[in-house]
């Protein structure tokens, strides 16, 4: 296994093209962290996360030659395959944010209790805020600042250009700091709202 | 710097993107000086911050190994049935490769078998006429070649020591190729030195596709006059060998002469 660790994605799926399964299997190793993350993110669900993962390597399995790497990098290939499996769950479920399974998506840490609370809490209102942002800038976040692919990367992914990614980028960035300042940290569905004090 | 631009450059100065250094400077002492781009350089520096801390607490996350596993076994089937699918597939280009090259093989072989009579198809004479209808007089019957040529009436005489005799293919009588015997007592110095096949024009155009034979017989020399060849006048009480293509007709198609 360690051999295929050194090969590049393009001989592992060249292996994976004649058949050979230890070819496939060091391309999902490769590659199943980055598009589940990048699903889970998209979605907010583990479940979805698993079937868009799925179907990523399903696409793999089916057209290994369908990747051209003229176009970009298999991991950019992979994640617009991803993206494409999101944006056809979004058409028929459009909100899912399972509670239950919010402990599963939080870090293992070793900080005291109080930290780890303050901690959760503070990726927990990132994370809402993020599945809040329209698809488009939500994508671009996701794919720049968490995914940390380049421009060019994400204008694949996305299927746009570098510069149409850097606006979207710019924008979700914006909402997302209007969104996680401290008026708008509390949950909406409490109820609270800021009152202006006239004393 | 102005705030407009500074709003361009804000996003990749909190993402610590790579710009110019001196592009950098300016944008960081115009976010020192202007109070409402300073608070939005602070902000999106701390959104980068929180950025790294999702995604760091996310970073451990993957998909589960019952993923990996059913993947597996489905490439595995996939494999499989590509496989089956290699070794069932028709091709119809392979076919018609196939086709094509046998539909070639015949092509040369048919004339390979014809070519040598049909290039001196031109070379006939008047004379050769007169000749080679003095030998269809009568069409030939079927049964050994010997046979055939003692009836004819230039008398000639049908030897045919080392070839092999007339064969039956599909009841009809197939053109006989020359052969070497297969015997180690075969004497060489026997060799044969023949002229190409002179057309015998009266029967229309060459066509042994039904089959034919080969029959030697002896003509006086002087029938190489018939066909345009030279001929040493002191020797032309002498015979002379010949090679003559009987089609399955009976009619003779062809002649050469043989030292």
């Amino acid at each position: 296994m360690t051999a295929f660790s050194d090969q590049s994605d393009s001989d592992l799926l060249r292996r994976a093209a004649d058949g050979e399964e230890d070819g496939f299997c060091a391309l999902y190793r490769r590659h199943q962290a980055s598009i589940y993350r990048f699903a889970l993110q998209m979605t907010g669900s583990t479940s979805q996360a698993e079937d868009v993962t799925q179907e990523v390597f399903m696409a793999l399995i089916r057209d290994p030659v369908s990747f051209d790497p003229g176009r970009g990098t298999l991991r950019a290939f992979l994640l617009g395959i991803a993206r494409n499996q999101v944006l056809r769950r979004f058409g028929k479920d459009r909100y899912y944010v399972p509670i239950d399974e919010e402990a599963e998506m939080r870090p293992a840490n070793e900080e005291g209790p109080l930290d780890q609370v303050s901690r959760d809490e503070l990726i927990e209102s990132v994370r809402r805020a993020i599945l809040s942002l329209p698809e488009r800038y939500r994508e671009a976040v996701i794919l720049c600042d968490l995914q940390e692919l380049s421009y060019a990367e994400a204008a694949v992914v996305l299927s746009c250009a570098v510069g149409t990614v850097r606006s979207r980028l710019h924008r979700g960035r914006a909402m997302l700091v209007e969104k996680l300042q401290p008026a708008h940290h509390s949950d909406p569905e409490r109820g609270m709202r800021s009152a202006r004090c006239f004393a | 710097m102005n705030c407009e631009r500074f709003a361009g450059l804000v996003t990749d100065l909190s993402r610590h993107g790579i710009m110019d250094a001196r592009v950098r400077e300016e944008a960081l002492a115009h976010a020192n000086e202007c109070g409402h781009c300073g608070p939005r350089l602070h902000g999106e520096l701390a959104l980068t911050a929180k950025l790294r801390l999702l995604a760091d607490g996310m970073n451990q996350l993957q998909a589960s190994k019952e993923l990996g596993e059913r993947l597996r076994v489905e490439f595995r089937s996939r494999t499989f049935i590509n496989s089956r699918r290699k070794v069932g597939r028709f091709r119809p280009w392979t076919t018609a490769a196939a086709a094509a090259a046998l539909i070639a093989l015949g092509i040369v072989l048919a004339s390979w078998r014809v070519a040598p009579v049909i290039e001196e198809g031109n070379h006939s004479s008047d004379t050769t006429r007169s000749v080679a209808a003095s030998l269809s007089e009568e069409p030939l019957p079927e049964g050994p070649v010997e046979t055939v040529v003692e009836e004819r009436e230039i008398e000639a005489t049908a030897i045919l020591p080392a070839r092999q005799p007339a064969r039956k293919r599909g009841g009809k009588r197939s053109l006989v190729v020359e052969t070497r015997p297969d015997s180690d007592d075969f004497d060489y110095s026997e060799i044969e030195i023949a002229t190409d096949f002179l057309p015998v024009n009266y029967g229309g155009p060459m066509n042994l596709q039904d089959g034919g034979q080969i029959v030697r017989v002896e003509l006086p020399r002087a029938a190489l006059l018939n066909f345009g060849l030279p001929v040493n006048m002191a020797r032309v009480d002498e015979r002379v060998k010949a090679d003559v293509i009987v089609g399955a007709d009976g009619l003779a198609r062809a002649i050469r002469f043989v030292q």
